[in-house]
């Protein structure tokens, strides 16, 4: 039984690839695929105009400075919060020489996933208050978190595998949830929602944020026309 | 050799995977950004069916067999979150890299020392990541609600168990602020169903998942200050698996 499993682990990388060259060779029509994404009406338009998430471009130097401000508060955070660690077991040799010693952490659940998945997706928010995309917001959420792991966090402790994946990807998921709650009390126009949606999302209120209220055409198989929305 | 730099190796992977995911949203941003509105849908829940970027999101329940030697432990409902983020390509077949985070309970588990032994009711927090492709059933016509994948998957992950004790218990002072966390290598097969893949509704999957875990090294952690303080290393007898079978229901986010 005990061999059985190890020739198991030790093979199944190979049954892996086998199985992923298998994969390449299915027959599967694309074309009818491809057929039913276009097939995709414009009904998926907003329909009413409402507050409402702005995506813009966004410039390079705009970027770094936007990545240097989240930086630059968890770096606040982590020095404040582990002031007496960083002072007993902090050096600029571990600096250096943890960065190759990425692990499973030993952390407990609180830390790993309540505190760094709670941080990311303020971070996320953030990101999204600047008028990134989905998908950016995403990637420099990622971005931050491995930048942490592995040029600030490692003067106490080496990078984590745990905190890599899940700090970016549950932050971000947190956040992508929480903003969309925010959005949809947010525009229930009542003041107790307006209280749960700014609390839930707190950069929604800030003046430099992209949630607007805007004036869009508005097309679907019923009806076409323009919904305006008047922002005082 | 491999072993002593598997942990790194996986992180660069890890890294290396982002980097290109950022060379693709830059080159997906400029096409957004030239042909169509800034505005966005605000759905949280993508409701048409791309290939490309994915993140797939799922939640369910799951039931674990913890096995050592002849002995079995088994939890019969325990929880489960996953997250995947992968790329989609020729309609068919899916790239990823993922997470199970299982949270099962074991009641009256046998817990052994040289000295002792007795049962305990243990919590296992159960992290995996792994490397996976996806694919779609092979002579099968996707339809609106029939989209079925299978999934294979390859990893490593860390359980780590949480004791329960009473207050009048014997050990409740020895094992105060203690657990234990198991490491190994995983594999397993996913089968899942994606609905309203050609509609304007939300995009949802239902997906049935095995795996089996095998735990090599053990450690003991004693939580202390901000930083844990691991008290003991030992590998296992290499007898440890933990099997799970998970039902999930998940979104596809973007």
């Amino acid at each position: 039984m005990k061999n059985h499993h190890f020739i198991l682990f030790k093979f199944f990388p190979i049954f892996f690839v086998f199985i992923a060259s298998f994969s390449f060779a299915q027959k599967v029509d694309v074309n009818d695929f491809n057929k039913s994404v276009n097939s995709i009406s414009l009904e998926t338009q907003l329909q009413t105009a409402k507050l409402n998430h702005i995506n813009r471009d966004i410039t390079f130097n705009e970027t770094l400075i936007n990545v240097g401000i989240v930086q630059s508060v968890f770096l606040a955070g982590y020095i404040a919060g582990q002031y007496e660690t960083i002072k007993n077991e902090g050096s600029f040799k571990n600096w250096h020489t943890n960065i190759g010693k990425t692990h499973f952490d030993k952390d407990s659940y609180d830390f790993n996933i309540i505190t760094h998945v709670g941080n990311a997706h303020y971070a996320y928010l953030f990101y999204r208050s600047r008028g990134y995309t989905k998908i950016n917001s995403f990637v420099l959420t990622t971005i931050g978190s491995t930048v942490f792991e592995f040029l600030i966090e490692t003067v106490t402790e080496p990078p984590s595998i745990q905190d890599l994946w899940q700090t970016p990807v549950l932050g971000s998921l947190l956040g992508m949830g929480t903003e969309s709650l925010s959005l949809y009390l947010l525009n229930r126009n009542h003041i107790i929602t307006d209280v749960l949606g700014y609390i839930l999302n707190p950069f929604t209120i800030l003046p430099f944020s992209y949630y607007e209220t805007y004036t869009i055409p508005v097309v679907t198989s019923h009806y076409k026309g323009v919904s305006m929305s008047i922002s005082l | 050799m491999i072993k002593k730099y598997r942990n790194s190796v996986f992180a660069i992977l890890i890294f290396v995977i982002q980097f290109f995911f950022l060379l693709k949203v830059d080159a997906q941003q400029l096409a957004d950004t030239t042909t169509s509105s800034i505005i966005e849908d605000n759905s949280f829940i993508k409701n048409s069916w791309t290939n490309g970027w994915y993140f797939l999101a799922g939640i369910g329940a799951s039931s674990s067999t913890f096995i050592r030697s002849s002995i079995t432990e088994f939890s019969p409902l325990g929880g489960h979150v996953s997250s995947t983020i992968g790329y989609f390509s020729k309609g068919g077949y899916g790239f990823e890299i993922g997470s199970y985070i299982d949270v099962p309970f074991f009641n009256d588990f046998l817990i052994e020392t040289p000295d002792v032994k007795r049962e305990l009711d243990i919590n296992l927090w159960n992290t995996l990541f792994f490397l996976s492709i996806r694919a779609r059933l092979p002579e099968i016509q996707p339809s609106n609600n029939w989209n079925p994948f299978v999934k294979v998957f390859y990893g490593f992950g860390a359980g780590v168990m949480f004791f329960h004790l009473e207050d009048d218990d014997p050990w409740k002072d020895s094992l105060k602020d203690k657990r234990v966390q198991l490491e190994g290598p995983l594999f397993g097969i996913s089968f899942s169903n994606f609905f309203n893949t050609q509609s304007n509704d939300p995009i949802w999957f239902l997906e049935l998942t095995i795996s089996t875990q095998l735990y090599q090294e053990r450690f003991v952690i004693e939580e202390a200050g901000d930083l844990p303080l691991v008290l003991d290393t030992n590998p296992t007898d290499k007898n440890d698996e933990l099997y799970v079978v998970r039902l999930s229901a998940g979104i596809r986010l973007f």
